[in-house]
């Protein structure tokens, strides 16, 4: 089969189309990595979900489609509140923002809306952080780099590291099986000099970048400065820590707001990344 | 005045979404749910509940080997967890209370603690419940 270079254009030209259809891959493979509980009763109600899109749905862009997608979605969220990851939230309300698309056609009010939920999530994640004490001290990172809870890709070029990293988290489950109330406490092995430093400088660093990209997002959504920040802080967050299928969310995210057409091509191949690495069960998903 | 007050409806879902994150500051203040979890974008803030601690004395035998045992404990134990709050908390001394000698169990959740600045790693409690078993 002959690929043809404008077959490729025109449907990278067709930009709804295409943000459906990457909202429509995310779901299904969200729904698949999602655990719930209730599995007798989930079964059930997917068999009803299916039977429903298997008679009833004839393409993607079908309001009953993602009425079915909410109701599956909103079931998750009840049978498992507390259990349920953000980006289920923000998945959520995306597919309701969808469904109020499908009903008006009002294209930048959606986009409009999606770019609110993108500021909302950065908003409150930096806030988060300046709120907790762990994170503004460096404690959270400190704790998570000597742990080897982060970068650990790049943890594999040194020897040294990991083993600095496995003695630290053998004297941590060793204190584990002791008796709190005894108010032991263990002395870590730092992997770099400095750590605590950097540690710090990096927490601050993190909560400012997050707090600029926010503002940016509210006040120039289609700029091209804020998608080039925006973009760096998921790929910052890819090489720190794999929650691909919050940053496949994200790169969604991302795409619906970008109007130039190689932003949404970096946005779009992202997303289909990180699905791939949902799929293949690497990394946080 | 009807187009303004449409115009302000039409960003309803971004308001549901700061609704949410509303209540989940409130159950994080009250009964010290998780940042990492509740809709309130807090992932990433502290160290995650994961690695918290559920300390039950007296106890017969070991919490790991009830947990393999019984799947209503394990939950019991990840919602404490999750949300160290009394309910949840008195929730494990039910389900355990039978592996426990005496008249009272005291059950406690720990989380790390951290001094970066000394290098140290300790643990602080987060909540405990003390339960009076019935005659």
């Amino acid at each position: 089969m002959m690929i043809k270079k404008d077959h490729i254009k025109q449907i990278l030209e067709d930009h709804t189309s295409l943000g459906f259809k990457l909202l429509f891959l995310f779901v299904i493979v969200h729904l698949f990595s999602s655990t719930a509980g209730h599995p007798w009763l989930k079964m059930l109600v997917l068999s009803f979900a299916l039977f429903l899109i298997v008679l009833f749905v004839k393409k993607v862009q079908q309001s009953l489609l993602w009425y079915i997608f909410l109701a599956l979605l909103l079931f998750d969220l009840i049978c498992n509140f507390f259990g349920s990851a953000n980006h289920h939230f923000l998945l959520i309300y995306v597919t309701i923002l969808i469904l109020q698309f499908l009903k008006n056609g009002r294209l930048e009010q959606h986009k409009t809306n999606i770019g609110f939920l993108l500021v909302i999530v950065l908003l409150f994640s930096s806030i988060q952080k300046l709120i907790s004490p762990q994170f503004v001290t460096g404690d959270f990172y400190y704790y998570m780099l000597n742990t080897g809870k982060f970068f650990k890709p790049f943890l594999y070029f040194s020897q040294e590291m990991r083993d600095i990293i496995a003695s630290n988290n053998s004297k941590i489950l060793a204190l584990e099986n002791t008796d709190p109330n005894a108010l032991k406490s263990i002395h870590l092995t730092d992997i770099l000099p400095n750590i605590h430093i950097i540690s710090l400088v990096l927490s601050w660093f993190t909560i400012a970048i997050e707090l600029l990209i926010a503002l940016l997002l509210f006040l120039k959504p289609k700029h091209i400065l804020t998608h080039l920040l925006y973009i760096m802080l998921i790929l910052s967050i890819f090489f720190t820590r794999l929650e691909t299928g919050f940053l496949a969310l994200l790169a969604i995210g991302g795409f619906w707001i970008a109007e130039r057409r190689k932003v949404q091509v970096i946005y779009m191949s992202l997303a289909i990344l990180f699905m791939a690495f949902m799929i293949a069960k690497i990394g946080f998903y | 005045m009807s187009k303004k007050r449409a115009n302000i409806f039409i960003y309803w879902v971004p308001a549901l979404a700061l609704l949410v994150v509303g209540i989940q500051f409130v159950l994080c203040s009250t009964w010290n749910l998780t940042k990492w979890k509740g809709g309130g974008f807090g992932m990433y803030s502290e160290v995650h509940y994961y690695y918290h601690e559920v300390y039950i004395s007296p106890l017969k035998v070991s919490l790991d080997s009830l947990q393999k045992k019984d799947a209503n404990i394990t939950d019991a134990i990840k919602n404490a967890k999750r949300m160290p709050s009394d309910a949840n908390l008195n929730r494990i001394g039910q389900l355990i209370s039978k592996y426990a000698p005496g008249d009272t169990i005291s059950i406690q959740i720990w989380k790390p603690h951290l001094d970066a600045r000394k290098a140290r790693y300790s643990r602080e409690l987060i909540n405990q419940v003390t339960i009076i078993k019935p005659l």
